[in-house]
C-alpha cells in the first residue's frame, strides 16, 4: 500500500500519450502564447476548455498549413469530427471543482499543473489527493499571486513571500475554505 | 348474463364490487346483489349486441408481463435466482483471503492514469462555454394558457425547468406539470422523428409547410393590424 503513496502510484510524472504531437514547449516558450489564448474559458467556467479545432486553425490555416503533423487537425475541421485527447487531470466525480474561482482569486496555473512550458507531453504534476487540496485550502495565502501573473510560469514573490501572500489574500478577498460542502456538494 | 347471476344468493367478487357501488349505503348491509330481471335482460341484450364477452380486468406490472414474455415467466417461476440460498463453497479463511485481495486490487485501480478522454468542439458555438449552463426562455401551454419558462441546458442537454420571473403568470414559479416536462423529453417512447398522419416528415418539409401556413395567417390578419 506504500506504493499507492508514491508519485507513480498516483499516476503522476507519467507523460500521457496523445493522438497528436502537440508540444506545449513550442507554443508557450518559443511563441510566447498565453495559456488563456487556447484555454480561454478558465476564468469564467468550471473547465479550462480544451480548445476547439477551429481555434488551432486560427493560426494554422496561415502557418504550417501544409505540415503533415497537423493533418489530423485539418481532417477534424473538414470532417467536422472532434479531436479526441486523453485526459491528464481529473478530479473524481464526487468532487466539485471550478477553475474560474481559483484563477480569479490568484492561484497560478503552475501551482497545480507544473511547468507545462517544459513538457513535451503533458503529465500530472500534483497528486490531486484530498490532503493536497486541503493544504492550500487551509493556508491559501501561500499560493497566491497578483492576478496579472496567474499564467506566468516563473513568477516568484519579491521580498517577504509570507507578507505578499497575506496582502494578496486581503486584496482579493481570499479565505480558508475547509467546509466539507465546499468541494463535496 | 352468465348463470351465476340467476342465483341471487351466490356470492361472487364481481357482484360484490358492483353492489358496493350500486347499492350505496344499503340499509340491509347485505353485499349480495338482488337479481332484477329487467336489468339482467337489458345487460344481456347489450352484450349480445356488442358480441363482447365480459372479461375479468387484468392488471400488469411491466411491459414484459403485459406482452407475456417467456423469459419473464421463466424467471418468475423462482422467487430467488438459482444458488441464492446456498452458501458459497469457501472456508472463512479463504473468504477473507479473497475479500482482502479484492479490496487491495480495487485500491490499485485508482493508481492508473485516467483513461478518460477529453473531446472538445470542432467549432464551438459562440454562446456556449463548456461547464456553464445556458438558460432558454420558452413557454408551455396547458388548456390554452401558456406559462413562461426558463430551461437550464448543459452542453445542449436540458436539465431543469423553472418559471420565467419576467412572465406575468409565472413570476418564476411552475406547477408540477412544468417540473415534469423533462420526463417527457427523455422518455424512451417519445417520437424519434417528425411525422404527419403516420408518414415520416423531413425537418425541411416541415419548415416549408410552417412557412406556408404562417404566410397564410399573416395575410389573414394584415387588414386588422393595419387599421
Amino acid at each position: 500500500m506504500l506504493w499507492a503513496r508514491t508519485p507513480y502510484g498516483r499516476a503522476m510524472e507519467t507523460a500521457v500519450e496523445q493522438p497528436l504531437e502537440f508540444d506545449h514547449r513550442h507554443h508557450t516558450r518559443d511563441e510566447g502564447i498565453d495559456c488563456r489564448y487556447c484555454h480561454n474559458t478558465v476564468d469564467k467556467a468550471p473547465f479550462a476548455s480544451i480548445p476547439p479545432t477551429q481555434l488551432c486553425l486560427n493560426c494554422h490555416s496561415q502557418i504550417w498549413n501544409k505540415s503533415p503533423l497537423l493533418e489530423p487537425v485539418r481532417k477534424s475541421f473538414i470532417d467536422n469530427k472532434p479531436l479526441v485527447w486523453n485526459r491528464v487531470y481529473k478530479v473524481p466525480e464526487f468532487v466539485y471543482f471550478n477553475h474560474s474561482i481559483h484563477v480569479s482569486k490568484g492561484v497560478g496555473c503552475v501551482t497545480c499543473h507544473g511547468r507545462v512550458d517544459q513538457m513535451a507531453a503533458v503529465e500530472k504534476q500534483t497528486p490531486l489527493t484530498m490532503g493536497w487540496c486541503l493544504e492550500c485550502h487551509r493556508h491559501p495565502e501561500k499560493n497566491l499571486r497578483p492576478l496579472s501573473e496567474v499564467t506566468n510560469m516563473t513568477w516568484h514573490a519579491e521580498g517577504d513571500a509570507d507578507e505578499t501572500g497575506h496582502v494578496l489574500a486581503e486584496k482579493n478577498d481570499v479565505h480558508t475554505r475547509t467546509s466539507c460542502t465546499t468541494c463535496h456538494r | 348474463m352468465s348463470s351465476h347471476d340467476q342465483d341471487p344468493l351466490q356470492d361472487h367478487p364481481e357482484d360484490h364490487a358492483r353492489s358496493t357501488v350500486a347499492g350505496n349505503g344499503a340499509s340491509t348491509g347485505s353485499t349480495r346483489r338482488i337479481s332484477l330481471p329487467i336489468v339482467d335482460e337489458a345487460l344481456a341484450a347489450t352484450e349480445a349486441a356488442s358480441g363482447a364477452v365480459r372479461e375479468e380486468r387484468k392488471y400488469w406490472r411491466s411491459i414484459a408481463e403485459k406482452e407475456g414474455s417467456p423469459k419473464l415467466a421463466a424467471a418468475a417461476m423462482r422467487e430467488f435466482p438459482p444458488g441464492a440460498a446456498q452458501l458459497p463453497d469457501v472456508s472463512r479463511r479463504s473468504f477473507m483471503k479473497l475479500f482482502g485481495g479484492g479490496a487491495a486490487a480495487a485500491g490499485l485501480a485508482a493508481c492508473h492514469p485516467s483513461d478518460e478522454q477529453a473531446i472538445p468542439f470542432v467549432r464551438r458555438p459562440e454562446e456556449v462555454t463548456p461547464g456553464n449552463a445556458l438558460h432558454f426562455a420558452t413557454a408551455y401551454g396547458i388548456e390554452g394558457y401558456a406559462l413562461g419558462l426558463l430551461v437550464e441546458s448543459h452542453e445542449g442537454r436540458p436539465t431543469k425547468i423553472e418559471g420565467n420571473p419576467d412572465h406575468h403568470d409565472s413570476l418564476g414559479a411552475t406547477s408540477r406539470y412544468e417540473q415534469a416536462l423533462l420526463q417527457g423529453l427523455y422518455d424512451n417512447d417519445r417520437a424519434k422523428q417528425l411525422k404527419h398522419k403516420d408518414e415520416p416528415l423531413s425537418w425541411r418539409t416541415f419548415l416549408g409547410q410552417m412557412a406556408t401556413l404562417s404566410a397564410r395567417h399573416a395575410a389573414d390578419v394584415a387588414p386588422s393590424c393595419a387599421s
